[in-house]
C-alpha cells in the first residue's frame, strides 16, 4: 500500500509532468522558430486583434486542445485494441515477431488519427487566417506549410500529453509496487523529456503537406510526409519490440541500446522537421 | 481581422468573452485537479502484495495461496531464483477454473488483467524435484481499483468540468455572435441585432492640433479661402488630407 502523501505526489506528477514538458517544448518552439511566435502572437497578443477576439482565442485554445487529445487518442485506442486482439492468438508463438508488429502498428494508426484531427483544425483556422494572409498585415505573410505544421504540432502535443499521462500512471504504479529501478525510471524520464515532443513532431511532419497551394500537391506531399512520419514512429516503437521481444535482451544493456537508437531516431525526426519547416518558405505561395 | 484595428469598440462582446475565458480555464483547473485526485486515489488503491511465505503446501504437494482482485484489476506475478528452476504456475479464478497456466523455468514475470474480481488462487508445482519453494523469490501483487468508486468520482468531477466548461463555451459562442454584430453597420443587420453595433471612434488626428511651427507650414490648402488662421492649422490640415481618408 502507498501512503497518502506519496499517492498525492505520484498523482500530481502523473498529471503535471506532461504539462511541464509541454510548457518547456512550447518555449523552445517559440524561441527558435520565429514564425510560430508570430502566429501565436497573431492570435493572442497582436495589437490589431481587439479584446474580444483575443479572449475568444484564449477561451477556445484549451477546448480545441482537450477535444483533439480525446478524439485522436480515442480513435487510436479503439483501432490499436482491435489490432492487438488480432495479434494476441499468435503471442508466444512467433519468436516475438507478433508482439513487435503489434507495437509497431501504433505508427500508422496514431499518425493517421492525428493527421485527421490536424487537417480539421487547419481547415477551420485557415478560413479565418486566409483574409489576414492576403492582406499581409504588419508585413506578416502567412505560410500555409508552416501553418499546417503548427496545427500538426498542436494536435500531436495534445495527443502526447494524454498518452504520457496514461503511461506515466503505469510507470508510477510500478514504482509504487516495486520501488525504484532502471526498468521504471528510464521510461519515466523518456516520457517526461520526449513523450510530448516526439508526438508533436511526428504530426508536424505529417501535416506539412496540408498547406500546399493546389489539391494535387496537397495530396501528393501529404502522402509522402505521412509515410515518413509513419515509418519514423513505427521504427521508434519497433526498436523496443526488437530488443524486448525478439532479441529478449534484459537489464541495463537493453535500456542503453534502446535509448541510444531511439535518441538517434529522435534527432533524425527533428532534422526532418526542421528541413520541412525551412523548406516551407519555398514550397508555399501565400494567398 | 476586420481591418479596423484596436480602436473598434467591442465592449459588450469583450465582457461575454472574458466570462467565457474565466469559466473555461476554471473548468480546465477542475479537470486537472480531478485528475490529480483520481490518480492519487488509484495509487492508494494499490492492492496487496504476497511473497513466498504466504504459500502453504496442500496434500498433493502443490503450493497454494489466495489473493483478492477487484473487478478490472490486474495480477502481477514474479517468480525468480538464483539458479533457473522449472515450475508450473497456475492461476485459478474464484470458481476454481484455470485462468492461466505456465510451465517453464524461472524467471517468470506475468501481468494478468482480470475483468471479473474475486478471490484468485495461485498454485506452484515444483517440477524440478531437487528444488524447494524456499529457493524461489515470489512476489504477487494485485493492483486494481473499485470500479464503482472510480465511476462515481469520475462522474462527479467530470460533471463539474463539463458543466463549467460548457457554460464557458456558451458565453464564448455568444461573444462571437455579439462581436460579429458589433462589427457590422446597423443597416445590414436584422433589427434585433442593430442596437448592439458600436460605431468606431474617429481617427485620432481629427482631435489633434499640433503646435504651430514655421518649419511645417506648407501654405493654404488648395480650394480653400486663405485666412490668417490657416497658418496655424496648416500641418493638421495637411495630415487630414493625406491620412484622414483611410478610415
Amino acid at each position: 500500500m502507498v501512503s497518502a502523501p506519496l499517492a498525492i505526489l505520484f498523482g500530481s506528477a502523473v498529471v503535471l509532468l506532461p504539462l511541464i514538458s509541454l510548457g518547456i517544448w512550447t518555449i523552445i518552439l517559440l524561441r527558435f522558430f520565429p514564425y510560430s511566435r508570430n502566429t501565436f502572437l497573431g492570435f493572442s497578443l497582436i495589437k490589431e486583434v481587439d479584446a474580444s477576439l483575443r479572449l475568444i482565442v484564449i477561451s477556445l485554445a484549451p477546448v480545441f486542445f482537450i477535444t483533439a487529445s480525446l478524439l485522436s487518442a480515442g480513435i487510436s485506442v479503439i483501432l490499436e485494441g482491435g489490432v492487438m486482439l488480432m495479434f494476441i492468438p499468435f503471442y508466444d508463438t512467433g519468436a516475438g515477431i507478433p508482439e513487435t508488429l503489434s507495437v509497431m502498428s501504433a505508427g500508422p494508426i496514431e499518425e493517421s488519427a492525428k493527421l485527421l484531427l490536424a487537417f480539421s483544425l487547419y481547415l477551420s483556422f485557415y478560413l479565418i487566417w486566409r483574409a489576414r494572409k492576403k492582406k499581409g498585415k504588419d508585413g506578416w505573410k502567412g505560410n500555409g506549410v508552416k501553418d499546417a505544421m503548427l496545427c500538426g504540432l498542436f494536435v500531436g502535443a495534445s495527443f502526447g500529453v494524454f498518452e504520457s499521462m496514461l503511461y506515466m500512471f503505469g510507470h508510477f504504479t510500478e514504482l509504487a509496487a516495486k520501488g525504484p529501478s532502471l526498468e521504471i525510471i528510464d521510461p519515466l524520464i523518456w516520457r517526461f523529456v520526449f513523450g510530448v515532443a516526439i508526438h508533436a513532431m511526428y504530426t508536424g511532419i505529417a501535416s506539412a503537406g496540408l498547406g500546399r497551394e493546389t489539391n494535387f500537391r496537397r495530396i501528393g506531399m501529404t502522402a509522402a510526409v505521412l509515410s515518413v512520419s509513419i515509418v519514423l514512429h513505427a521504427v521508434f516503437n519497433g526498436v523496443q519490440g526488437l530488443v524486448t521481444f525478439i532479441l529478449e535482451w534484459e537489464g541495463w544493456v537493453a535500456f542503453v541500446v534502446t535509448d541510444i537508437i531511439q535518441m538517434i531516431l529522435m534527432v533524425i525526426t527533428f532534422i526532418i522537421f526542421v528541413l520541412l519547416w525551412k523548406k516551407g518558405d519555398s514550397l508555399h505561395m501565400p494567398g | 481581422m476586420d481591418g479596423r484595428g484596436a480602436d473598434v469598440k467591442t465592449s459588450g462582446s469583450a465582457g461575454l468573452a472574458r466570462t467565457g475565458a474565466v469559466l473555461i480555464w476554471l473548468s480546465v483547473a477542475v479537470l486537472l485537479l480531478s485528475m490529480i485526485v483520481l490518480f492519487s486515489y488509484m495509487f492508494l488503491r494499490t492492492g496487496t502484495t504476497l511473497t513466498v511465505d504466504d504459500f502453504s503446501r496442500d496434500p498433493d504437494d502443490i503450493w497454494t495461496t489466495t489473493i483478492d482482485v477487484v473487478d478490472m484489476g490486474s495480477l502481477s506475478i514474479t517468480v525468480d531464483s538464483e539458479e533457473p528452476v522449472e515450475i508450473e504456475l497456475t492461476v485459478l479464478d474464484s470458481r476454481g477454473r484455470v485462468e492461466r497456466t505456465y510451465a517453464q523455468k524461472t524467471p517468470i514475470e506475468k501481468e494478468i488483467l482480470m475483468m471479473d474480481g474475486g478471490r484468485y488462487t495461485v498454485e506452484i508445482v515444483m517440477i524440478d524435484d531437487e528444488a524447494d519453494i524456499s529457493d524461489l523469490e515470489v512476489e504477487i501483487v494485485s493492483t486494481g481499483l473499485e470500479a464503482i468508486n472510480i465511476c462515481l468520482g469520475s462522474i462527479c468531477f467530470l460533471g463539474m468540468f463539463a458543466g463549467i466548461g460548457l457554460t464557458g463555451l456558451i458565453f464564448t459562442i455568444l461573444s462571437i455572435s455579439r462581436r460579429n454584430s458589433e462589427l457590422r453597420p446597423p443597416e445590414i443587420l436584422p433589427p434585433w441585432l442593430a442596437g448592439s453595433y458600436r460605431y468606431p471612434p474617429p481617427p485620432a488626428q481629427y482631435h489633434y492640433m499640433p503646435p504651430p511651427s514655421p518649419y511645417y507650414y506648407e501654405g493654404p490648402p488648395v480650394g480653400r479661402q486663405h485666412t490668417p488662421l490657416d497658418g496655424d492649422w496648416g500641418r493638421a490640415d495637411h495630415w487630414n488630407r493625406r491620412g484622414g481618408g483611410e478610415w
